[in-house]
């Protein structure tokens, strides 16, 4: 997307008198934002490699002597299970959010019926509400009312099965499914507003049903999109933090996701291990850090979009 | 027409009815509206009961006295208690007043830095896109991560900020300890993690924006300074609106990177807001209804926000 | 009773056998009392016992504490083998996140048979939901053993709702022993807090030291600090009694701030406010403070083979100036939910966590003292039984408040607010006065 702008701003460029100096004043500029936007990462770098204890000199990797992988190793085992819960959680969240808000924003955006402006702003509306305003009832909800870890019974008939870890995982999400739906939705339709609505309409000429035409020639029109939201969507819930405390409550849980280990890691009462924190903070983002780097272009599409 | 014809057909005025009426349900179950409805439906249905369910019903818990685990609430008697308590209460005054100072002074900073960004790579220069990809990283990290950077970053002893301005011979200062420099460095980090946004949603305004009036400027032998300042900002408000207000949003879900630095419910004096007010009376004290009212309280300012904005693009048909 | 549990206490043969025989009376009685209690369907028709572990949460997680806890539980197995457990360590400082998943679960009524948890007003947020163990306490004469104070404080509505495990000594000053002789500062002769400023003058002229190391990254150091000057001035104990009681006499208050406050901004460490007292003690273990104001919890630190410090050679310990007189109190013990699966279970946790093999190895190891009071303190490492023949000796025990003997969880949140909000620097001791005097009135 933003990176296809290459030669047509030359306009500016020959505002600027080409004098080497301000060439290189803007370079200069540019990589002091650079050294900016990498320092907090580069130095925690570093330091997840040193000893802890011996972790001075923020900006120098470890000499020989002092490099170490045990803060990896430590990282990694207490973050194994965390890892686990996280993907057991988001990529199905994922995949039923993505569907969920293709379909949504199809019926309401490539459909044309009367006040269907309503429905898209109590979506759109949902994209900007704090979640504290629903904290205590989402709590409520999966504690009183339906709580799924502790199974369902439909009589005496054990539809789910009780299982704390599983279960508190499916509530998880869930609650990430409903809420992420409003911004899947709207990525979704500001990309079938695109679409152009003589293809619909000819399609409906001919006959094609309401399903037909979502099957047949708008969901394979949506693939960029798809790719777009599936990678937007997989990031936010991966990195999400507050419903994981709320339903979970503890690191220490079976159910515990990579977030909620990662807040409390390194910080008992032998005081702040700084290496072992830098090293699962870059464990427990390398997915997303994946993502990014391999689809940085859809990522800031899902961005500018949102 | 069809229901017209067909009340030619009928005999009688009662018979007319029934199948003006049969017609009318039978266009209406073929409407695109009912075919639809599945589509949008079921998404409505879940998110609707998520959210508005959940707005509503944490407005009704506001109304009671619920607290503890001991009992559960109870409906039957509601009334504005909690509100007059929490109004008030002075720290929920003193953590509005923060979580304000925090809102503004984040998004401005956030919007002017992203605007010289998106000004200085708005234009020819090597290796863009992966200068672009840097600015952006912090934003794909989550505030889980990004707090334990931070907290290394303003270590007092070995952190980065410290050692930098040591080299000035300023500092050290305690970062995140002094009360009346935590909510800045707090900013600072969040300024950190989302300016690359704020720099790509102006880069794609600008690049909407067509050469002609960069040339039309120069011919008129504006500087390049008054050439952005008259021509070009102007044209960025609504990219500015868009991501004025998604920053706020962002802010106002500060709780996670406070709770993941100071890794407990009570952050330092000076960056409680009322996001982490709200959470540690729920789930430290379980005084339920009144951090259900401290949420409402919460809804509203942002709706303060939202609502105006939410109306501009409805009528601007940007929905 | 009493034989029977002295037998315990017997040479390791014979109490292993005694043991394995009472877990199998105790797992006949558990195989009962499940088809008694279970009459109504929770699916263990095969009538087993063990099918249903004791489930108990507790926030040890790291260092000492979790060595602590590994040996009482593997005590515990290896006295009850047949009997199924399910031990959760949840951390967090303060027990916070453990009460947060407790009063989820209890709200949940799903909750666990038993969880760590400090005695005292702390008790009160759970109301009915607690079991009533005074017949352990009876039947076991832990009434006779247990410290008269700690007992008082296990009991919520007239009955006993928690068995205490260990104390931790609030009231003291560990100091490195190099740093106050270079100084020249005679320990014994520094008997009040005003004397400790006198001394930290000292020290801040005479060495390169900081006087004191204090952490202030979470507010309860320095609500305990408070409470030790309140203490350590004429009068402390009753206007301490007076105050936790809803009564505190507000001049008492500000004086004790006002020390407070001249100590925090005259003579501790400049980054005070972004350490934790882990790294407050390390400092003055390297000579690089004078003195720290802890919970003895900071002794396993000293104590931890590669801390290369000794006792009394390179740190010393002195009750906190004023103070000598008292024990100020903390307690870690176990309470335990009504209505579970396991009520058996429940109770023979509760018996063994009163046992004096209980008490100290668990204490020895997490540097906390037993609360029997007919233990032979020379089982202890000497520092602890030092504390331990102290504890037996004084009676004055203050409750302490920001570890929640004293106050509710309410009140004492207010507590943290007030010094939170008033007293990290800047410090505004009339406000801050007020405020610890509104949330002691919460109490009521």
């Amino acid at each position: 997307m933003s990176q296809t702008t290459t030669s047509d701003r030359d306009g500016i460029a020959s505002l600027l008198p080409e004098f080497n100096y301000r060439r290189l004043g803007l370079y200069l500029v540019i990589m002091l934002f650079v050294a900016f936007f990498v320092s907090p990462i580069w130095t925690g770098l570093v330091t997840s490699f040193k000893p802890p204890g011996q972790a001075t000199q923020p900006l120098l990797p470890p000499g020989p002597e002092l490099f170490t992988l045990d803060s990896w190793s430590r990282a990694l085992d207490n973050l194994g299970r965390g890892f686990v819960n996280s993907f057991a959680m988001a990529v199905p969240a994922t995949l039923v959010n993505v569907l969920l808000a293709s379909t949504a924003a199809y019926g309401l955006t490539l459909v044309d019926w009367r006040r269907q402006m309503l429905v898209v702003l109590l979506f759109v509306f949902g994209i900007f509400i704090p979640y504290q305003a629903i904290l205590v009832p989402l709590d409520n909800f999966w504690t009183n009312i339906f709580p799924l870890a502790k199974g369902l019974a439909i009589g005496n008939v054990t539809v789910i099965p009780a299982n704390q870890r599983w279960g508190t995982l499916a509530e998880l999400a869930i609650t990430h499914v409903a809420y992420g739906i409003p911004i899947c939705f709207l990525l979704f339709r500001s990309y079938y507003k695109t679409i152009s609505k003589e293809l619909i309409e000819a399609a409906k000429v001919d006959g094609a049903s309401v399903t037909r035409i979502y099957t047949r020639i708008v969901l394979p029109l949506s693939t960029p999109m798809i790719g777009v939201v599936l990678i937007y969507q997989f990031t936010q819930i991966w990195n999400e933090f507050l419903f994981s405390l709320t339903l979970i409550g503890s690191s220490a849980d079976q159910a515990a996701t990579i977030t909620l280990i990662l807040s409390g890691i390194g910080a008992d009462l032998s005081g702040t291990n700084f290496p072992l924190r830098m090293a699962a903070a870059f464990l427990a983002a390398l997915p997303t850090i994946i993502i990014y780097v391999l689809f940085a272009e859809q990522f800031a599409e899902g961005l500018s979009a949102g | 027409m069809e229901s017209s014809q067909d009340a030619v057909a009928g005999a009688g005025t009662g018979e007319h009815a029934v199948e003006d009426r049969r017609a009318r349900l039978r266009r209406f179950w073929k409407s695109d509206f009912v075919r639809s409805a599945p589509y949008w439906g079921i998404p409505l249905l879940l998110m609707g009961l998520a959210v508005y369910g959940g707005i509503i019903w944490n407005i009704l818990i506001s109304l009671t006295d619920y607290q503890g685990f001991l009992e559960r609430p109870d409906y039957g008697n509601l009334d504005l208690e909690m509100y007059r308590q929490a109004l008030s209460d002075s720290a929920v005054h003193l953590t509005a007043r923060n979580t304000f100072v925090l809102l503004v002074a984040f998004t401005s900073v956030s919007l002017v830095l992203g605007l010289f960004l998106a000004v200085l790579l708005d234009r020819d220069i090597r290796e863009k896109s992966k200068v672009q990809t840097i600015y952006l990283l912090p934003m794909a990290l989550s505030f889980v991560v990004t707090a334990q950077f931070w907290l290394w970053m303003y270590n007092y002893n070995d952190g980065l900020v410290n050692t930098v301005i040591g080299l000035f011979g300023l500092g050290p200062y305690n970062w995140i300890g002094n009360p009346s420099l935590v909510l800045g460095a707090v900013i600072f980090a969040l300024i950190w993690q989302f300016s690359g946004y704020t720099m790509v949603v102006f880069l794609a305004g600008l690049q909407s924006i067509s050469n002609d009036q960069f040339e039309a400027a120069r011919v008129d032998g504006a500087s390049i300074f008054k050439t952005y300042w008259r021509v070009i900002i102007p044209q960025l408000k609504s990219s500015s609106v868009s991501a004025a207000v998604v920053l706020m949003i962002f802010a106002l879900k500060i709780f996670t990177f406070l709770y993941a630095m100071f890794g407990t419910y009570r952050p330092p004096k000076g960056t409680d807001v009322l996001a982490t007010l709200m959470v540690r009376e729920a789930f430290q004290l379980q005084k339920w209804a009144y951090s259900a009212s401290i949420a409402t309280i919460l809804l509203a300012m942002s709706l303060l926000v939202i609502a105006p904005y939410l109306y501009y693009q409805y009528r601007e048909g940007a929905l | 009773m009493a034989p029977d549990s002295s037998a315990r206490h017997g040479p390791i043969t014979r109490r292993k056998v005694l043991g394995t025989s009472a877990g199998l009376v105790v797992a006949g009685l558990a195989g009962c009392s499940s088809a008694n209690d279970d009459g109504n369907g929770n699916g263990n028709g095969d009538g087993t016992p063990n099918d249903v572990p004791l489930e108990v949460l507790h926030a040890w997680t790291g260092g000492d504490g979790a060595d602590a806890i590994n040996k009482l539980t593997s005590m515990f197995k290896d006295e009850y083998p047949d009997l199924q457990t399910d031990f959760r360590p949840i951390g967090g400082t303060g027990n916070v996140n453990l009460d947060s998943v407790v009063a989820r679960r209890l709200a949940n009524r799903d909750p666990p048979a038993a969880w760590q948890a400090w005695p005292g007003e702390n008790l009160t947020q759970y109301g009915g939901l607690l079991r009533n163990i005074t017949d352990v306490w009876e039947d076991n004469d832990y009434t006779d053993t247990m410290n008269e104070m700690a007992a008082e404080l296990c009991r919520l509505n007239d009955e006993y709702r928690a068995i205490p495990l260990v104390s931790h000594r609030m009231n003291n000053l560990f100091y490195n022993v190099h740093v106050f002789e270079e100084a020249g500062v005679d320990p014994s002769s520094v008997d009040s807090p005003s004397a400790l400023i006198d001394a930290f003058d000292t020290i801040q002229t005479e060495t390169d030291a900081d006087p004191m190391t204090h952490a202030m990254s979470s507010t309860w150091p320095t609500l305990q600090l408070v409470f030790q000057n309140f203490l350590g001035m004429d009068g402390g104990y009753d206007a301490y009694t007076d105050f936790i009681e809803g009564n505190g006499d507000e001049d008492h208050l500000v004086e004790a701030l006002e020390l407070t406050k001249e100590m925090l901004q005259n003579y501790i460490n400049d980054d005070a406010s972004t350490i934790s007292f882990t790294e407050g003690n390390s400092e003055m273990m390297k000579g690089n403070a004078g003195c720290i104001q802890q919970g003895n919890w900071a002794y396993g630190m000293y104590r931890a083979e590669d801390s290369g410090v000794e006792y009394q050679e390179d740190w010393d310990w002195m009750a906190y100036p004023g103070t000598e007189d008292m024990y100020m109190l903390h307690i870690d013990g176990f309470t335990f939910a009504r209505d579970t699966d396991t009520p058996v279970k429940q109770k023979t946790w509760a018996e063994f966590l009163g046992t004096k093999d209980a008490q100290v190895e668990f204490g020895n190891r997490k540097g906390a003292i037993p609360l029997r009071t007919d233990v032979d303190t020379s089982r202890l490492t000497p520092f602890l039984e030092m504390t331990a023949d102290d504890f037996n000796s004084v009676d004055q025990f203050p409750p302490t408040i920001a570890h929640g003997l004293a106050l509710a969880p309410e009140p004492m949140d207010a507590a943290m607010s007030a010094i939170g909000n008033n007293f990290m620097g800047p410090y505004d001791v009339e406000a801050a006065a007020s405020a610890l005097l509104d949330a002691a009135a919460m109490q009521g």
